[in-house]
């Protein structure tokens, strides 16, 4: 016999952990790294005719 | 006889100018286009660009980020005290486009207020209210998503504006969502034809959900218009030429669906049955939302790129 736990009984401490120790730091790196992405595009510019600032011909997606 | 009069002639004017009244011939354009345009063909941004810009709107709000972790417990302690016990990992799907948001709202409707073993009108009635009820906090976490990036786009920062633009948003986002419903129930329809071919169409009609569909928060946000007006600007806006949006509603629908598959064969951390996921779970929807929100503010960079290209109304189909 083994004596296990059934998984369906809530234990809101260990949810509560499992969340913050999760979230937390995930959301901190997240916003840190957003900061650096916004500051090293920039701020967008849409060019009147459509398009937006960086196309760069030789570098085409698929080309 | 000869009373008759004559009908004055309708000879066409002709011309005094010499040179070929013909004109150049068109390129055809191949099946293939769509996926993949020729270099320059277009004034839609390349994918590359338009995601990187998505994802950079959204990680630079850090409302945003913080609001994802926090909705998605919120949701996760509902769902388990309407006595959900999982998978936990359907709600990666949760900040998605629809019909994949709308996928996990049915799934998550029927798994937790179907009724085995009663009838009545009622129990018919609880999964269907239950559907609508999640099909509208979806509309609203994409109105919401949508504006902050519209918003972030034009201005460069984010106000109150777009929660108050969000409420004019939502039924739009709702309106899209009933419509991801009938996409749902068509793509359903094409698993009759078998696991193979039937995979195939079921893809590709969820692939056309996010292709023609997919813009019209972006107008709704940006523009004053009405709601089908604004659903058929969007059909305009996905179906521009060589603009690659099949293409990008491919790369968004098939991984989506390799990710709810993973959940359903417990190949992803938090698919088994558990109402307290683990840390990996946690961490694994977390991320999974924020791409997902990351993919509509890539709907609405790409349509704010080309907002002043695409035509208010149908243009005429030239004759050959």
């Amino acid at each position: 016999m083994i004596r296990e736990q059934s998984p369906t009984i809530v234990k809101p401490l260990e949810l509560g952990l499992a969340w913050t120790v999760a979230a937390v730091p995930l959301v901190a790196l997240l916003v840190l790294a957003g900061r650096f992405l916004d500051s090293r595009l920039g701020p967008v510019a849409f060019a009147p005719g459509g398009d937006e600032e960086d196309l760069v011909p030789l570098e085409d997606d698929f080309a | 006889m000869s009373n008759k009069k004559r009908k004055p002639s309708q000879r066409r004017p002709v011309s005094t100018y010499r040179a070929s009244a013909r004109q150049e011939p068109e390129v055809r354009r191949g099946f293939l286009d769509r996926f993949v345009p020729p270099p320059g063909a277009t004034p839609m941004p390349r994918i590359r660009t338009s995601f990187t810009r998505g994802l950079c709107a959204v990680l630079a709000t850090p409302s945003v980020v913080v609001a994802i972790p926090v909705l998605v417990l919120i949701e996760w302690i509902v769902l388990v005290a309407f006595g959900f016990q999982g998978p936990f990992a359907l709600l990666g799907s949760t900040f998605g486009v629809p019909p994949i948001s709308t996928w996990t709202d049915f799934t998550l409707a029927s798994s937790v207020f179907t009724t085995i073993g009663r009838a009545g009108v009622g129990t018919a009635a609880r999964p269907l209210i239950a559907i609508a009820a999640f099909l509208a906090i979806s509309a609203a976490l994409q109105a919401v998503v949508t504006t902050v990036a519209v918003e972030r786009f034009r201005a460069g920062s984010v106000t109150s504006w777009a929660v108050r633009r969000a409420l004019h948003v939502w039924p739009f986002t709702i309106a899209i969502g009933v419509a991801n419903v009938g996409v749902l129930i068509a793509a359903g329809l094409g698993r009759v034809l078998g696991a193979g071919i039937g995979l195939l169409i079921t893809i590709a009609i969820l692939m056309a959900g996010v292709y023609l569909l997919a813009f019209a928060p972006a107008i709704a946000a940006d523009e004053d218009h009405a709601i089908p007006f604004t659903l058929s600007k969007a059909v305009r806006a996905a179906r521009m030429p060589g603009s690659s949006n099949l293409l990008f509603a491919a790369l968004y629908v098939v991984p989506s669906i390799a990710i709810l598959s993973a959940t359903s064969l417990g190949a992803l951390p938090g698919s088994t049955i558990d109402v307290n996921p683990s840390i990996g779970a946690w961490v694994t929807v977390i991320l999974l939302n924020l791409l997902q929100a990351a993919v509509v503010a890539t709907f609405a960079f790409r349509y704010l790129s080309v907002a002043d290209v695409v035509p208010d109304a149908p243009t005429p189909r030239a004759r050959r």
